[in-house]
């Protein structure tokens, strides 16, 4: 009678456990870019925008964008392959990335060689940052440092942008390309990601993006580029780890690749414009079951040819029960 | 090897100074004398710096084993043993410094060692803690051709050593393996995808995991290696989604080890491979148990993490990120040592090789 009792409670301890987890039925975000050729489309409201949820109109809460303060993570791979002049410029970078924030604007720096580090936590821009001890050595863990940081949930009234800078090759992470593509789909934060590329592979690159007739922007983020919910446009860059484009398409960000000559720091502060322009849709997702995979489309009501560049969904969090397949 | 590479490094620390020996010539010379000089406890510390790894052999093999300083008292015979051991134990420093960022060029030098070495008879203690010390820097360098090519020449005069049966599955593992340190170029970088394309469409890498699952297995046969010839092989089973084979290697591993990165891996393992067989509870488990043997350790954290924002449990994700971003002790994660396999035993096995130079 004993063993029964004892088995009933941990039954009941277990329902309960699984009822704590948090679903779908809360709140969704969609920051949500919208270019008008290579200019963003600004004054626009949650009248303008159309969003579907699985297929299901859903009412947007608001559009807001500009009054929402940042907080920007720079992921930096630290690894012996950007050792040198490389080092210098990604200092200067850093630099320059947090002169251009807002005072309610937040940035962190976070290291990623084999080991990830948090230079500095989330600060305002004021203030020497500590740069002087930062060295390149030893491998790349990218998809942990990724992973690290995308797990962090965007706190209540502001936008999460994580900028990682990265050569594109990841060589000691724990966490698998799958497993990053999963969490890419989940996070809150918008991924944009930097990766140099010879001067051959740059040229190649602005060739395509003048035959694709738009920017470097309909180039890289490749898949998760849609043209009032048309589909993907854009080829992927060649020189790019494909991967790359895979991780940041959920998130709505772009894979920018950077010249030999180029300014990391333009690079950087073009990230941040873009990001600055997105607008944010709020909404309760109704008339959809919570969990699971959402699919998200998002038109844009007002007639002309716009780029409109969001999310294509969510994952709703729900317990998946163990021996079903994710 | 476009950029060169200047490492000091002291090595150890010894009181009872007497006399230098005379000043020899080359500044390679001269590195060397006051190497053995400080082997003979001549001098309290040795510095050991190298621009070039390929230049460096060079230059010894053009050395005259007579600068090496050795005690006057001791017979021709003593006195060429320890030249022989101090010019080996000398090289085999100079490849650690480079091992990791300059593999095929440590190797090239740890080779060029190594022929002193396994030519001696009868072969000694000395020969077999140098042999395991050589394991180390080629395992270290993750060049899995070098690897291969020494276990050819070592294995055959050192037989029944375990650690090279063990090596030779490494050499195949290592062939998948990433590598940081080929690719510091662009040329590296594209000679290195292009070496990657032609190895996918040869289909190299599937045979090379399928050659490494064998020896493991074979090597899993000697008790002494069986636990980690288990972990490694489970390991390339899983890395070809073969989840229940894994764990089926895997099974009993524990018992046949103390070795705690052995044991943090075996755990770490079998939740990648329960998390493949969508066994999320198993998974979650066997993450924490791996945290127990190595608490913080960033690859179980981070594993466990992601199982919590993706399937969502007790553990909360962002807790768990943020704990791991504020602590970056190297040494906690057996992970990253993994493909590198025997360099974690470098420092016990040259501290062995140096105390044999010590006392002959």
């Amino acid at each position: 009678m004993k063993v029964t009792s004892a088995a009933f409670a941990v039954f009941v301890v277990f329902v309960s456990a699984q009822q704590t987890f948090r679903s779908g039925v809360e709140g969704v975000v969609i920051p949500v870019s919208v270019r008008s050729g290579n200019r963003p489309v600004s004054g626009l409201t949650a009248g303008d925008f159309e969003l579907r949820d699985n297929g299901v109109v859903q009412e947007l809460q608001g559009a807001d964008a500009e009054k929402l303060p940042i907080d920007v993570t720079l992921l930096l791979d630290l690894s012996s392959s950007v050792d040198g002049p490389m080092l210098q410029r990604l200092k200067q970078a850093v630099g320059d990335t947090a002169g251009l924030l807002r005072p309610d604007d937040r940035i962190r720096l976070v290291a990623i060689s084999q080991v990830l580090r948090e230079v500095f936590s989330l600060r305002p821009k004021a203030g020497a940052m500590p740069l002087d001890s930062l060295s390149a050595e030893g491998a790349t863990s990218l998809y942990d440092g990724l992973a690290a940081t995308m797990m962090r949930p965007t706190e209540l009234g502001r936008r999460q942008l994580i900028v990682a800078f990265t050569d594109g090759r990841d060589s000691t992470s724990i966490i698998d390309q799958s497993t990053a593509k999963a969490l890419a789909r989940m996070t809150d934060a918008v991924v944009d990601i930097v990766v140099p590329v010879s001067a051959q592979r740059a040229e190649i690159t602005r060739r395509l993006s003048q035959r694709a007739g738009g920017s470097v922007d309909s180039l890289a983020g490749a898949a998760n580029v849609t043209v009032n919910g048309q589909g993907p446009a854009g080829v992927a860059a060649d020189g790019v780890p494909p991967v790359l484009a895979e991780i940041v398409a959920p998130t709505a960000g772009l894979v920018l690749p950077l010249a030999p000559d180029e300014s990391i720091s333009r690079v950087f502060k073009a990230v941040l414009d873009d990001f600055r322009a997105t607008y944010v849709l709020q909404y309760v997702a109704r008339g959809v079951e919570p969990s699971g995979w959402h699919d998200v489309e998002i038109t844009l009501k007002k007639h002309g040819r716009y780029d409109v560049r969001a999310r294509k969904g969510y994952q709703g969090r729900s317990k998946i029960p163990s021996g079903e397949k994710p | 090897m476009r950029r060169a590479i200047a490492i000091g490094v002291v090595l150890g620390v010894w009181s009872g100074t007497t006399q230098p020996a005379a000043q020899p010539q080359s500044p390679m010379a001269e590195m060397i004398a006051g190497y053995a000089d400080w082997a003979a406890g001549r001098r309290a510390t040795a510095d050991v710096d190298v621009v070039d790894l390929d230049a460096a052999r060079r230059e010894l093999g053009r050395l005259d084993p007579s600068v090496i300083p050795v005690d006057k008292s001791w017979t021709p015979d003593q006195a060429r043993e320890m030249r022989r051991r101090v010019l080996t134990s000398f090289a085999l420093e100079l490849a650690a410094i480079g091992s990791r960022r300059h593999a095929a060029s440590a190797a090239r030098l740890a080779e060029w060692a190594c022929a002193y070495v396994r030519s001696h008879a009868p072969l000694n203690d000395f020969d077999r803690a140098w042999q395991l010390a050589a394991l180390s820097v080629l395992e270290g360098g993750i060049d899995s051709r070098a690897l291969a090519d020494h276990v050819a020449h070592a294995q055959p005069v050192f037989h029944d050593e375990p650690r090279l049966t063990l090596a030779r599955g490494i050499a195949e593992e290592q062939f998948n393996a990433p590598s940081e340190a080929i690719v510091r170029t662009e040329a590296a970088a594209s000679l290195s995808r292009a070496r990657e394309a032609l190895t996918r469409a040869e289909g190299e890498s599937f045979r090379a995991s399928e050659r490494a699952v064998a020896r493991f297995q074979e090597a899993a046969r000697e008790d002494s290696i069986a636990a980690e010839a288990s972990l490694r092989a489970g390991h390339v089973q899983l890395l070809l989604s073969r989840y229940d084979a894994a764990l089926a290697t895997w099974t009993g591993a524990e018992q046949k080890t103390k070795d705690p990165a052995v044991l943090f891996l075996l755990h770490l393992f079998r939740g990648l491979a329960y998390e493949g067989r969508a066994r999320l509870d198993d998974a979650r488990e066997s993450y924490k148990s791996a945290l127990a043997i190595s608490p913080r350790a960033h690859s179980a954290t981070l594993r466990l993490a992601a199982l919590a924002f993706r399937y969502g449990h007790d553990d909360d994700p962002a807790t768990l990120a943020d704990a791991l971003l504020k602590d970056d002790d190297p040494r906690r994660d057996p992970w990253w040592s993994y493909y590198a396999a025997d360099w974690r035993f470098w420092y016990p096995r040259i501290g062995a090789v140096r105390a044999m130079l010590k006392a002959p």
